[in-house]
């Protein structure tokens, strides 16, 4: 992945440390790899979060000018929680120092379920544990430099949902105008493609109509999966039609509504350039159509 | 052209120089490749005018590596060129900052 971000000071390579992927276990059970939703999670689960490092000590310390004995490096976890791309509230901080000499490291960190809701962001960070006065001017010197770091957003099952839904009377909404007879209208702001996804839209589904909501609140796969395919349809044919928009699917940043599109995209249609999908679009819109279709199957 | 890449740090008279590189494509005439250099915030960037701050960072040169293209300036008429373009930028002590670049038909400065 490409680093966009210039700190003032020299950062680890890639090499130097292996982070292994966030696992989790949920009521004692064996740890599985932590996706981007939390399954069969509620507020009574009993949730411990787990995560393995390897650190070639040598290495870090060759990149960034520091002595391998110094142990000046800690790591740092914080688990996040609440709507949106940045956690709205940090319910457990956990610190640990880092041995020099000791190149594997695992992260055991339990949460409390009651705590958390919509989403949990988990953010670690490799820094200086204090100031060191190091020999090159490019090292690092001040406590708390942050050298490494990256950050999991995990979407909680049964509290967050996909879209921002909430029923609306459209016959108060729209009046005597002709979208009143809609079954859901889709609000977003297409021209700022990096906002968070969940602040940048929202589905207001019509509560007018009561067999449309008894549908949406069964779950019917058929309604589901139209609903979903327009609202994606929407998104994903304007982002290709503004050649503006291009530059925010080329590496997006994660949680953005430019991420989500990027996603769908992908899955629909592999890793194919946003300029080819625009003439697949123009070409053939129906192939493009039928194919969101099929991936808005619930 | 390309969203930038940080690739290294460098020093110049004891100043802190970033490099990033891009990959252009002029559109021939006159395409003016702009540098305009972000400071990073939690969360995101922000351009250096939004920032009250004496620290900020400044471009220092856009170049075409390979060619005889080059400005010490924070826009470059790149013509039809096709490939790499290097920008480096001062990085202020104590802040992390990104790079934006725009590619127009006509100077903008």
């Amino acid at each position: 992945m490409k680093q966009r971000l210039a700190f003032p000071y020299l950062t680890p390579s890639p090499e130097a440390i292996d982070a292994g992927p966030w696992m989790f276990s949920l009521n004692n059970c064996e740890p599985r790899p932590l996706g981007p939703a939390l399954p069969n999670w509620d507020y009574d689960a009993s949730l411990v979060i787990s995560r393995r490092f390897r650190f070639d000590h040598e290495k870090l310390s060759g990149d960034v000018g520091l002595s391998p004995d110094a142990d000046i490096l800690s790591i740092q976890v914080e688990a996040g929680t609440g709507q949106g791309t940045l956690a709205r509230k940090i319910i457990e901080s956990f610190r640990q120092a880092l041995s020099g000499s000791e190149p594997l490291l695992e992260l055991q960190i339990p949460l409390l379920s009651s705590r958390l809701s919509s989403r949990l962001s988990l953010t670690t960070t490799l820094f200086l544990s204090r100031k060191f006065d190091a020999v090159s001017r490019l090292s690092p010197r001040q406590a708390a430099s942050r050298l490494w770091g990256d950050r999991h957003v995990v979407a909680l099952d049964g509290d967050d949902t996909l879209f921002p839904m909430e029923a609306i009377s459209f016959d108060e909404y729209f009046g005597s105008r002709i979208q009143s007879g809609a079954l859901w209208h889709l609000h977003w702001d297409p021209h700022h493609l990096n906002r968070d996804f969940r602040g940048a839209m929202r589905l207001y589904l019509n509560a007018d109509d009561l067999d449309f909501m008894t549908r949406i609140r069964d779950q019917d796969p058929v309604m589901l999966q139209a609903l979903l395919s327009d609202v994606i349809f929407q998104m994903c044919s304007h982002a290709l039609l503004d050649e503006d928009a291009h530059v925010f699917l080329h590496e997006p940043e994660p949680g953005t509504v430019a991420h989500q599109i990027s996603g769908w995209l992908k899955t629909a249609f592999g890793h194919i350039p946003a300029a080819r999908l625009r003439s697949t679009l123009e070409a053939r819109p129906g192939e493009f159509r039928t194919a969101i279709l099929a991936i808005s199957r619930v | 052209v390309s969203s930038p890449e940080f690739v290294r740090l460098e020093l110049a008279d004891d100043k802190i120089i970033a490099l990033f590189q891009a990959e252009v494509s002029g559109r021939g005439g006159r395409a003016i490749l702009r540098a305009d250099p972000l400071l990073a915030i939690e969360g995101g960037a922000v351009g250096v005018a939004e920032a009250a701050d004496e620290k900020l960072p400044a471009i220092v040169s856009i170049r075409v590596p390979g060619s005889n293209l080059a400005a010490d300036a924070s826009t470059l008429d790149i013509g039809n060129s096709t490939g790499l373009v290097e920008v480096r930028m001062t990085v202020p002590d104590e802040r992390a900052v990104s790079l934006s670049l725009e590619l127009t038909g006509e100077e903008t400065e």
